[in-house]
């Protein structure tokens, strides 16, 4: 019979690594679903999802299982994305807007009803949360993408309802002029 | 931009599958924890080299200490450390009828 994750964990901090080994195995899918929000770049996503284990793994003690186990490892992988956006902001232009298509953006511009993809709304998405700051992105994200509740959004990030609410409307403004900005952009050349 | 389009890209965003993780990527995982649960090999000299600095503050405590001591000793008008070495090393040092 498996076993579940608070008796994983406990075999985990008595030092068997194999058990943290299963535990992996079972949230892989969801942290790094967490992390595809904040990073497009698979390669990197698979760097964080490591942190976010390894960060979990150092940090078990603190794990007092009120909360799921799941839930608590989302928690480090929202502060493992979030510190990785900040490191990656001064880096933020060098990423070719062009990798996006010109498709997204003629779905921006035009009125007309048309068929967008799911990869390319992420992308364009992903371009405009360019213009936020790495603590705007993460409350947009959990809010807009993960459907948290504010009071959920605090819970995680530990800021108040206030500082949430304020902070979502900010983020929401930038994401909007962000976006307009992009419909109003030349078409690339090819 | 409309709300409609406002609304359409989180729909679409939020409906993309993410990447899946590789094959093995938990075997990565705990390789990375094993080597980091590994104790590391310490030879001798670095041993030796981390106890430096305590060195360091003992040698530094017992300087303080022979130093008040010799202040103390001014004070009370007795003699000092340097007169008191040489007070206790004359008698074999320089003695003429041996000991």
């Amino acid at each position: 019979m498996a076993s579940d994750d608070a008796e994983l964990v406990a075999r985990t901090r008595s030092g068997a690594v194999d058990d943290f080994g299963e535990l992996v195995r079972r949230h892989q899918g969801r942290i790094f679903a967490v992390l595809y929000r904040y990073e497009r770049d698979a390669h990197k996503v698979e760097d964080l999802a490591q942190e976010t284990f390894l960060k979990a793994w150092r940090a078990l003690h603190q794990f007092d299982g009120r909360a799921p186990f799941e839930h608590w490892l989302s928690r480090i992988a929202s502060h493992v994305a979030v510190d990785h956006l900040r490191r990656e902001r001064r880096h933020r232009d060098e990423i070719p807007l062009p990798a996006l298509g010109d498709e997204a953006l003629e779905w921006l511009r035009t009125e007309e009803p048309r068929a967008l993809e799911a990869g390319q709304a992420a992308e364009l998405l992903a371009l405009a949360m360019r213009a936020l700051s790495p603590a705007e992105q993460l409350v947009i994200t959990l809010q807009e993408l993960e459907g948290y509740s504010v009071k959920e959004i605090c819970q995680r990030t530990g800021s108040s309802s206030v500082a949430v609410r304020v902070r979502a409307l900010r983020a929401r403004a930038k994401l909007r002029r962000a976006l307009e900005a992009l419909e109003n952009q030349p078409p690339l050349k090819t | 931009m409309n709300p409609r389009k406002w609304n359409q890209i989180f729909e679409l965003a939020r409906s993309e599958p993410p990447p899946d993780p590789p094959p093995g990527f938990a075997a990565r995982v705990t390789r990375a924890l094993e080597r980091e649960a590994r104790p590391v090999a310490v030879s001798l000299l670095e041993e030796f080299g981390g106890l430096l600095p305590r060195f360091a503050v003992g040698a530094a405590l017992v300087i303080v200490l022979c130093v008040a001591v010799d202040f103390g000793a001014g004070a009370l008008g007795e003699p000092d450390l340097a007169a008191g070495v040489s007070q206790a090393s004359e008698p074999w040092l320089f003695a003429t009828k041996g000991f």
